[in-house]
C-alpha cells in the first residue's frame, strides 16, 4: 500500500472523467425541460396551499450557520431550537406542508401559548421547517402570521409578523438552506420579456398597501411588481401568496373589478395579458362562495374547481350543490365538466398525474379521468387506511413525479400519522412521513 | 436555440465534473447522474446560468449539493433500478486507489466531499469552499480532519489485512 499523501492523487478524477459516459446533449436539455415544466406546476390553491412528497425517511436534522450569508439573513435554529424541541416532543402541531419543485418541503408549525384576552394577536405562536437535500433547517418559534408561497422554481416565498403582542404589517422572505433572506421590493416593474423570474407572490406593501402580485427573483432577494396586473384583486386567495403559475412560467389569477363580473386573467411568460370570462355560473360575486380549488397543471392547464350556486349555510347539514370542473389552456380553450353533487362546503382538490390524467377529490372520493382531455372519469379506491371523512381534510396537490394527499390543511391538525399518501398512476399509493 | 451557451458548457465541462463528483459520490453512475441533473437545472435556469460568473464552479455546487442529498438518492436509486441492465460503469482504478476509494466513501459527508474535491479532483480550496457551501476555514479544518480519518481507516484496513 502506498503512502497516502501518493494516493491522494488527481489521477482518480482523471480516470473517472476518462471513463464517464457521455448522453447526448439533447437527453439533458429534455430532461431540463420537463424539469421546468414541472417545477412550475402550481400548488393547490392559496388558502388549501398543501402538498407532499414522497417520504423523507430518517432526514438529517441539522442546525446551519452560515459565515457566508447575506446581511439582514435570519438564522435557522439548531436542532436544540424551541421549535425543533416542540415538534419532536408532539407538542407543536403542524399546519401544512408546501413543496418545492426540488422535493424540498416547507412545513409550518403552531404551538399554543398562554392565553391573553386583552392581546392583539392570538395565543398561537408560528415557526416553521424546512426539509432540503436530506436536512431539516428550523424557524425561530416566535411568529404570529405565517404565510408561504412556492415560487415556480426552487426554494419558497415566507410571509410573516413577529409575536410581540402588537399588530404588523407583513414581512417577506425568501426561505432555503441558507436562512431567511428578507425580500427588498422595487418600485420599478418587472421585466417579464427578458428577465428569468423564480415565481410571483401575492405582497402587500409600502408601496402597494392593497396587495400586487410581484414577480421574485430568490437568488438576489428581490420582488418587482407585475404592471400587467396593476389594479388586479384576485380576492379567491383570501390574503394567501401563492399565485397559480402554469409550467411554462404563466400566470393565471381571477380578478375583481369594480361593479363588474370577475374575469379570468392569463400571463404569458413573456408579459402578454389576454382577459376571458368565467364560465356562467362563476361569474358572479362572492366569488369565494363558489370557488374551491384554483391550480395549474405540469401541463399548463389552469384547473378550476368551484360549485355551482349560492353557498346555504341555513343548515347543517348545507345543501349538496353540483361541483364542476372548469379547464383553460393558455390558448384560451375553455370547457367546463360537470362532477356530479357534492357537499355544500366540500373541500375539492384536483391535480394531474404525471400521464396527464387528472385525479381529482369531489368532495365524496376520489375520481380519476380516463384521458389527459379530463372529460370522463371513474372512481378510484382511497389510499389504504384513509377513510371517506379523513378525505375531507385531505387535499390533492402535484409535485415532481407524482400526486400527493395529504391533511394537514389547517392549524391544530397533527401532521404525523395523519393518511398522506403519494401517487404516480392513482392506483398503487405510497405513504408518506410528514414529520421532519 | 438559446441553449447553446449551455450546450458549449456542456461540451467542454461534462467529463470533468464527472471526474470531480466522481470522489463526492463514491460511484461513477451517481456522479454522471448529478452532473446531467446540473446540467438540466442550467437549461431549466437558462438565463440566471448565463449570468454567473463561472457556469463550471455553478455547476459544481449544484452538482454536489444533489450529490448529498438523501431525497434524490432515493429518486435515484428508483432510477438505477430502472436502468439496471446497463453495464455498470468504472473507472479504471490501480489496487491502491480502489482500496482508497472505499475507504473514502467511510468518511462522514463533509471530510469526504473537501478531500474528494480538493485531493482527487485538484480543486484549489477556495473552489471547494465555494462548491460545498462552506468557508475557507470550514473546508481547511474538514480536510485536516479528513485526512486524518483517511489514515486510520486505511490503516486498520491494512493491519485487518496482514491479520
Amino acid at each position: 500500500m502506498r503512502d497516502l499523501d501518493e494516493l491522494l492523487d488527481p489521477v482518480v478524477s482523471r480516470k473517472a472523467s476518462a471513463a464517464a459516459r457521455t448522453p447526448d446533449f439533447a437527453a439533458v436539455e429534455r430532461r431540463g425541460r420537463q424539469r421546468l415544466r414541472r417545477a412550475r406546476a402550481a400548488a393547490v390553491g392559496a388558502v388549501v396551499a398543501v402538498a407532499a412528497v414522497v417520504s423523507v425517511v430518517g432526514a438529517q436534522v441539522t442546525s446551519y450557520r452560515s459565515d457566508t450569508a447575506p446581511a439582514g439573513t435570519l438564522e435557522w435554529d439548531g436542532p436544540n431550537g424551541e421549535l425543533a424541541r416542540l415538534v419532536e416532543s408532539g407538542k407543536a402541531d403542524g399546519g401544512g406542508v408546501i413543496v418545492g419543485g426540488d422535493g424540498s418541503r416547507l412545513t409550518m408549525w403552531s404551538h399554543q401559548g398562554p392565553i391573553d384576552p386583552n392581546a392583539n394577536q392570538s395565543p398561537f405562536i408560528r415557526g416553521f421547517s424546512l426539509t432540503a437535500d436530506g436536512k431539516t433547517y428550523w424557524s425561530p418559534l416566535e411568529y404570529d402570521q405565517l404565510e408561504v408561497a412556492r415560487l415556480a422554481s426552487d426554494g419558497f416565498v415566507v410571509a410573516l409578523t413577529e409575536k410581540n403582542g402588537e399588530l404588523q404589517p407583513l414581512s417577506y422572505y425568501v426561505a432555503d438552506a441558507s436562512g431567511m433572506r428578507p425580500i427588498e421590493l422595487t418600485d420599478d416593474p418587472a421585466d417579464l420579456a427578458s428577465s428569468d423570474y423564480d415565481g410571483y407572490a401575492w405582497i402587500y406593501a409600502e408601496q402597494t398597501p392593497g396587495g400586487a402580485v410581484y414577480a421574485v427573483d430568490a437568488d438576489s432577494a428581490t420582488a418587482a411588481p407585475v404592471s400587467q396586473l396593476t389594479g388586479v384583486s384576485p380576492d379567491y386567495n383570501n390574503f394567501g401568496l401563492e399565485i397559480p403559475q402554469s409550467d411554462d412560467g404563466e400566470v393565471w389569477v381571477i380578478a375583481a373589478r369594480p361593479d363588474q363580473p370577475p374575469v379570468l386573467i392569463h400571463l404569458a411568460s413573456d408579459g402578454q395579458r389576454s382577459t376571458y370570462s368565467l364560465p356562467p355560473g362563476l361569474d358572479q360575486w362572492p366569488l369565494l362562495d363558489r370557488l374551491i380549488g384554483l391550480s395549474a397543471s405540469q401541463d399548463g392547464r389552469l384547473i378550476l374547481l368551484w360549485a355551482d350556486g349560492k353557498l346555504d349555510t341555513n343548515g347543517p347539514p348545507i345543501a349538496p350543490r353540483p361541483l364542476k370542473l372548469t379547464t383553460a389552456s393558455a390558448s384560451g380553450v375553455i370547457s367546463t365538466v360537470d362532477l356530479g353533487m357534492a357537499p355544500g362546503n366540500a373541500a375539492a382538490s384536483a391535480a394531474a398525474l404525471p400521464d396527464g390524467r387528472l385525479l381529482v377529490y369531489n368532495g365524496i372520493g376520489l375520481i380519476r379521468s380516463s384521458d389527459e382531455t379530463w372529460q370522463d372519469f371513474e372512481s378510484i379506491a382511497a389510499p389504504e387506511g384513509v377513510r371517506a371523512q379523513q378525505l375531507r381534510r385531505h387535499a390533492l396537490a402535484a409535485s415532481d413525479d407524482a400526486v400527493c394527499l395529504t391533511s394537514s390543511l389547517y392549524f391544530g391538525v397533527s401532521v404525523s400519522g395523519s393518511g398522506s399518501a403519494c401517487t404516480a398512476d392513482g392506483e398503487t399509493w405510497h405513504p408518506v412521513d410528514l414529520t421532519p | 436555440m438559446n441553449d447553446d451557451f449551455v450546450r458549449q458548457v456542456y461540451a467542454a465541462s461534462y467529463r470533468r465534473l464527472v471526474g470531480q463528483l466522481y470522489g463526492v459520490c463514491g460511484d461513477l453512475s451517481e456522479a454522471e447522474d448529478v452532473v446531467q441533473e446540473a446540467f438540466a437545472r442550467a437549461v431549466q435556469h437558462e438565463r440566471k446560468f448565463r449570468r454567473t460568473d463561472n457556469p463550471e464552479a455553478w455547476l459544481r455546487t449544484v452538482a454536489v449539493n444533489l450529490c448529498r442529498s438523501r431525497w434524490r438518492r432515493r429518486i435515484l436509486g428508483d432510477r438505477l433500478q430502472r436502468q439496471a441492465h446497463r453495464p455498470e460503469a468504472q473507472p479504471d482504478l490501480s489496487a491502491d486507489h480502489v482500496t482508497l476509494m472505499a475507504a473514502v466513501k467511510q468518511l462522514p459527508e463533509a471530510q469526504r466531499q473537501v478531500i474528494a474535491l480538493h485531493h482527487l479532483a485538484d480543486l484549489p480550496v477556495h473552489e471547494v469552499a465555494t462548491a460545498v457551501g462552506a468557508p475557507v476555514g470550514t473546508v481547511e479544518a474538514r480536510l485536516s480532519r479528513g485526512r486524518a480519518q483517511l489514515a486510520r481507516i486505511l490503516n486498520d484496513r491494512e493491519e485487518a489485512r496482514h491479520a
